[in-house]
């Protein structure tokens, strides 16, 4: 096992009953100091596969580990220098941040002096100091979710298991945590994140790892899926008749097309995987010649949400 | 991994944090407040309203049997309210998400829990006796506390524990607060009693293993066992709890429902 | 929500129950515990009990009582006797329907006598009666002459004792707070156990 390896899943399973597999093999491994994004639509696994890894759940079979440690068999060494955020937490009404982050710090073994400190600072960072000793049961949503992210940095742990972070945060909120989360970037902290926003991912994160139906279906880093976006272009047709199967087969046979996905009975979007502007000329001229009628064509710009789906068009099962 | 020692005293350590954020709970939910009034108040009712409209028992015995038949109700009230929420709290709120999270065993939290609903109880049941033990001194003097008075606390001491137990067994069985609070408190109010009851005049049989069967001891200390036939205003055909027997179902009660309720809440996952 | 409506059912099927019930447990004394009042046949024999006594008015359960009964025998003639239609005159001590002791008696004529029976109290509220009874010499049944009742409370001793609370709350604490040690320990011997089966 390499040193650097942080977070490590082997073949990690977690079935709910005998119908639902939430996660299905899973495997990957995170090194020292990466930020990496975990990606999927909901449903897919990714609460399930954080809540394995932060000891809320047991796996079926297969294994997760920090720092080389079993977090299910030894969660006290493992979870020692981790910080985390799952779902959307309940915090405790009837007590102030001020006692609730004392007694994380308790837990966390911080002495006394180191609680007194941090309590300043992450609430300050999180924007409630003005709040410290009013009761959380007053607090709005969004407020509830800073405190839980400040909880989640209380010990300024070296990991950060955060699922989806930004959840009912408004716009000022979710770019103080990017700000945040990119800082945390600078100093070594490990940063695995779970997220169906690929925006924001793409924004922060070194690195994605795809989930989709339980399975892991793709991981690349953010760099490269941007050059493997440059490459590929995305254009919507829209058609006047409706099309056919033989239609689409057509338009599929067309070379430098990668993928064609119907949007509807009249619309498709094609995957080319080239850039240069004279194929996406060409690409209509020979769509024009099948005989079909456009009535719309738009190339457009493509971003990691698209890669997403062109891999779930792709791809269809697991690594 | 860690010595077995570290191990163990880092265990403790967080048994005993569960136990001080429990007890802060407790506090901050008003429920010390309202459960302490209670062992003050009720108490205080034998007290004043026999000084200003009628007198006292002629012993203490009487007195203490009469003011302490009503601590079984004080023991269901506080044990509802402190341990009725005890596990199912944190998955119906979603706290757990922020406190299974941490670097501890879940055993130690669940078991801080218990104990930290356990505590509060224990202390409101002793303010009861305190309240009285005092009340006796005033009204009959400093030699009328016997040891009939000390093995009722005791007794009732022991009562406690096991009617925790059965409360934080169901807080750990199900899924919602109000549901495990309602039916601990209405088990030992009225479903088990009801049980007792059927079992004693219909069937005819002593139910010795039934939990608020023995309960009966920690007023049955100060005149002794009431007899198959009745003791002063006694009904022929009652069962009374023997001694042994019944501390011995409150044990078994307060160990297996306490085990069982660790392990159920262990083995639930925030799903 | 479904809970909440569960639970108020089985609450009101228990409510239903109380009510239902109530009416025995007000009269449970009429539970199957009739006593039946023996009238003495007193046509025929002057055999009375005329008095009953107790040695101690105020005992504690496990005293040994003395009861006394006097018996009058008003007819001419001595009991046992082969000439008389009555023999085998008995006394016999009850509580509680439950027989205490019984005695076979003999008279003089014209005479009383006190007949004393050691009794070991039992502890509550009760009635002890004394029954005078014969049996007939031709048909050897067994009539009823006279009987006596007196009402008298016993204090019971004090159950248990002081020690066995002490060591059973001890007992319940010692394995509730030594259990915070239980899965450090478990983890202990299921590692070692797992490193022994590596090696």
């Amino acid at each position: 096992m390499d040193d650097d390896c942080i977070i490590r899943t082997e073949n990690l399973v977690k079935k709910f009953g005998e119908d639902v597999t939430a996660v299905d093999n899973v495997s990957f491994e995170i090194e020292r100091g990466e930020v990496v994004g975990y990606l999927g639509p909901n449903g897919a696994g990714k609460t399930t596969t954080i809540k394995i890894l932060t000891n809320l759940i047991e796996p079926t079979s297969g294994r997760a580990c920090i720092n080389g440690i079993d977090v299910n068999r030894y969660p006290k060494e493992a979870l020692k220098d981790v910080g985390s955020l799952i779902g959307v937490p309940g915090v405790y009404g009837y007590l102030t941040p001020d006692e609730v982050l004392t007694y994380f710090g308790k837990v966390y073994r911080m002495s006394k002096e180191k609680i007194e400190r941090r309590i300043e600072e992450v609430l300050e960072l999180v924007n409630l100091s003005d709040w410290r000793h009013s009761k959380i049961e007053s607090f709005s949503t969004g407020m509830e979710r800073r405190l839980a992210i400040g909880k989640s940095i209380f010990h300024e742990p070296s990991i950060l298991i955060l699922d989806e972070p930004v959840l009912g945060l408004d716009p000022e909120g979710i770019r103080e945590i990017r700000e945040l989360i990119k800082s945390f970037q600078k100093k070594d902290v490990t940063v695995f994140l779970s997220s169906h926003l690929l925006d924001e991912v793409s924004k922060v994160c070194d690195s994605v790892i795809f989930l989709y139906d339980g399975k892991m279906i793709e991981r690349d880093s953010v760099e490269r899926i941007d050059q493997i976006m440059k490459q590929y272009r995305l254009i919507e047709v829209e058609f006047l008749d409706t099309l056919s199967e033989s239609d689409l087969q057509k338009v599929r046979k067309i070379p430098v097309i990668d993928e064609v996905t119907k949007i509807n009975q009249n619309k498709i979007r094609i995957l080319k995987n080239e850039g240069d502007p004279a194929s996406t000329a060409d690409i209509l001229r020979k769509v024009i010649d099948e005989d079909l009628d456009v009535i719309s064509y738009s190339p457009m710009k493509s971003d990691l949400e698209d890669f997403y789906v062109s891999l779930l068009g792709k791809r269809g099962g697991a690594r | 991994m860690k010595p077995i020692r570290e191990d163990i005293l880092e265990d403790m350590k967080n048994t005993c944090l569960t136990v001080s954020f429990e007890l802060k709970k407790h506090f901050r939910m008003k429920r010390m407040v309202i459960s302490f009034a209670l062992a003050i108040g009720l108490p205080l009712i034998f007290y004043i309203v026999p000084r200003i409209w009628a007198s006292f028992p002629d012993t203490a015995e009487e007195f203490a049997r009469l003011n302490l038949s009503f601590v079984n109700l004080l023991i269901i009230i506080s044990g509802s309210l402190f341990a009725g929420d005890a596990v199912v709290g944190e998955y119906e709120e979603k706290t757990g998400l922020l406190l299974f999270s941490t670097p501890q065993r879940h055993t130690t939290i669940f078991i801080g829990k218990y104990i930290g609903a356990l505590v509060p109880t224990l202390a409101v049941v002793s303010i009861y006796y305190l309240t009285t033990s005092l009340e006796i001194i005033g009204i009959y003097g400093t030699g009328e506390i016997t040891s009939e008075f000390f093995k009722s606390f005791l007794i009732a001491l022991i009562y406690t524990s096991s009617a925790v137990s059965l409360i934080f067994f169901f807080s750990s069985v199900l899924k919602r607060k109000i549901t495990s609070t309602l039916l601990g408190f209405f088990s030992l109010m009225m479903i088990l009693p009801i049980v007792s009851s059927v079992l004693q005049f219909i069937v005819d049989v002593e139910p010795w293993y039934i939990l608020t069967y023995t309960e009966g001891l920690i007023t049955d200390v100060f005149v002794g066992a009431p007899p198959i036939g009745g003791g002063p205003g006694g009904q022929p055909g009652l069962f009374s709890p023997d001694f042994y027997v019944g501390i011995s179902v409150m044990i078994i009660y307060t160990l297996v429902l306490f085990f069982l309720g660790v392990f159920i809440a262990t083995r639930r996952r925030m799903e | 929500m479904m809970e909440m409506r569960r639970t108020i059912r089985c609450l009101a099927i228990f409510v239903i129950l109380i009510i239902l019930f109530s009416p025995i447990t007000e009269n449970s004394s009429g539970l199957g515990l009739e006593r039946t009042d023996q009238q003495p046949s007193r046509d025929e024999f002057d055999v009375t009990i005329t008095n009953l006594t107790l040695s101690n008015i105020e005992p504690k359960e496990g005293d040994n009582i003395t009861i006394s009964v006097t018996v009058r025998n008003n007819e001419s003639f001595p009991i046992p006797n082969e000439n008389i239609p009555i023999q085998n005159l008995t006394i016999r001590l009850i509580r509680f329907e439950q027989n205490i002791t019984e005695r076979k008696i003999s008279m003089e004529a014209k005479t009383n006598s006190t007949f004393e029976f050691e009794w070991e109290a039992e502890g509550g509220r009760q009635t002890i009666t004394a029954f005078l009874s014969a049996e007939l010499a031709d048909s050897k049944e067994r009539v009823p002459l006279d009987e006596m009742s007196r009402e008298i409370w016993v204090e019971p001793e004090p159950i248990g004792d002081i020690y066995s609370p002490i060591i059973a709350l001890f007992l319940v604490f010692a394995v509730i707070f030594g259990s915070a040690v239980i899965p450090s320990i478990w983890s202990y011997l299921t590692d070692r156990n797992s490193s022994r089966e590596k090696k």
